[in-house]
């Protein structure tokens, strides 16, 4: 578990900042970018096809793009993500990170094994880059979170992620720090926890945080530091 | 227009595309509704299982239905002609491709062709819908847009993904003055009453995505036997 952000820049560090709005145009990704960039957050979530755009317009960024996998419902099937991951990689050799959806009819249908094969063949393709696996845990119910988190163990993920952020699913509500606190009863400090979904707010980003969470996935990155900045001004 | 009951045979189309549905949720809903059939063209569902829904149904008419970069349409063309390959293998009838809105938005007409010709170079048997997401356009775009589409002679259009867009009647409307009778297009959005289904029709379409085709069946049973009624008088 990462320790508590103590300066402005710790916290742009634990942040992807996130645009997966499919009306975004290109001139709103680039606008994206540059401001994460100014930012100095530690990544940004888009939709894989914005990635040549990205690496065209800003050439020398350091910026780690993690780009999101089978989103937002996960139930592509495991080649489809094999291929979208080695795409990715084929385009960011040095600076991505993974953020694939896991295949939830699955783990609601009890294929345990073939969760895992699903996870495990991402991690495999990803060739040591880090991979965060999404377990939709607002639609999750609770032995479900705590299995879902320990497949994601067993297959070899860096990170438990708790949301798509797609509220279009049936019984869909916002990630909660309680999410977080349940993920790390079942992983321990063996893997690192994302929040993401309904991260809005100062307040809401610091309960993450201190519940445990060691990322924040959140569109809304730029409004949580200047609140931040505006508090210690 | 007079409206016989055989005139909604195959029109309607379910999207069981959610990852609430487990194999075994999916084996009963198929069973139970292959007694639809006459009323039902196909049903859309979660990826990986294209294969075990075209197992169940085999031998009836009903069309499996496999979806590509669903909903948020952000892929790159090649992983797009990839899934679609892949999900024809397994045995998928139809395939509904969202096309990527950003050149749709900029209306960047070169890589709008380049997307609708790569997808018709993909060797397959399987109906190939595009879905541009109609609604969150002009009505000049649509027009155009689905000209594009008409001139393959082949691909169908599906007006919307379904989620958060509706299409409304006035497209419908529009689409056919200008293109005549020659492009297929499925509604999908903003039909949920049988009512709604009658005026879609009526306005032109071929086939409308619905939520629960059970309550349009007694509709249309009901207006097939009053037409009847009618005639005998």
């Amino acid at each position: 578990m990462t320790p508590m952000p103590r300066t402005a820049q710790e916290l742009a560090r634990r942040i992807d900042q996130t645009n997966l709005n499919p009306q975004a145009t290109a001139e709103e990704i680039i606008h994206f970018t540059e401001t994460a960039i100014k930012y100095d957050f530690l990544t940004i979530s888009v939709m894989p096809g914005w990635i040549p755009l990205i690496n065209k317009t800003f050439p020398n960024s350091p910026i780690i793009i993690d780009p999101a996998i089978g989103f937002p419902l996960g139930t592509v099937t495991t080649e489809q993500k094999v291929r979208e991951t080695l795409w990715v990689l084929n385009h960011l050799p040095s600076n991505a990170e993974i953020d694939m959806v896991m295949n939830i009819p699955m783990l609601k249908s009890r294929q345990y094994k073939q969760v895992i094969d699903d996870i495990s063949r991402v991690v495999s393709a990803a060739k040591g880059h880090t991979v965060k696996v999404i377990i939709e845990a607002p639609i999750l119910n609770p032995d479900e979170i705590i299995i879902a988190s320990l497949l994601c163990q067993k297959a070899g993920a860096h990170f438990v992620k708790t949301s798509t952020g797609f509220n279009h699913f049936r019984g869909w509500r916002p990630s909660t720090p309680e999410d977080v606190q349940l993920i790390r009863s079942a992983v321990g400090d063996q893997m690192q926890i994302k929040i993401a979904g309904g991260i809005k707010t100062l307040a809401q980003a610091l309960d993450a945080l201190d519940a445990g969470a060691d990322r924040i996935g959140t569109a809304f990155g730029i409004q949580i530091m200047d609140e931040y900045h505006r508090f210690n001004s | 227009m007079k409206l016989a009951g055989n005139e909604f045979s195959k029109r309607f189309f379910l999207s069981w595309i959610d990852p609430h549905i487990s194999d075994l949720e999916l084996e009963k809903r198929l069973t139970k509704h292959l007694s639809a059939a006459p009323y039902l063209a196909g049903i859309a569902v979660n990826n990986h299982q294209v294969r075990l829904a075209a197992k169940i149904i085999q031998g009836s008419e009903l069309m499996v239905v496999g979806t590509v970069a669903y909903p948020l349409g952000g892929l790159p063309i090649e992983l797009k002609c990839a899934q679609i390959q892949e999900l024809s293998d397994q045995g998928a009838d139809q395939i509904d491709i969202v096309m990527g809105i950003e050149s749709i938005l900029a209306w960047n007409e070169n890589a709008i062709r380049d997307e609708i010709n790569a997808i018709m170079k993909v060797n397959t048997e399987a109906r190939l819908c595009l879905i541009p997401n109609l609604d969150g356009l002009d009505v000049s775009s649509q027009i155009r847009l689905a000209g594009l589409i008409a001139q393959t002679q082949k691909l169908i259009l599906r007006t919307t993904t379904g989620y958060g867009l509706t299409t409304s009647l006035e497209t419908i409307q529009n689409l056919r003055n200008d293109l005549g009778s020659e492009l297929e297009i499925l509604v999908s959005g903003g039909c949920e009453t049988p009512v709604a289904a009658l005026d879609f029709i009526t306005a032109g379409a071929n086939g409308l995505y619905i939520d629960d085709v059970d309550s349009f069946i007694h509709l249309f049973l009901t207006l097939t036997r009053f037409q009847e009624h009618m005639e005998e008088k």
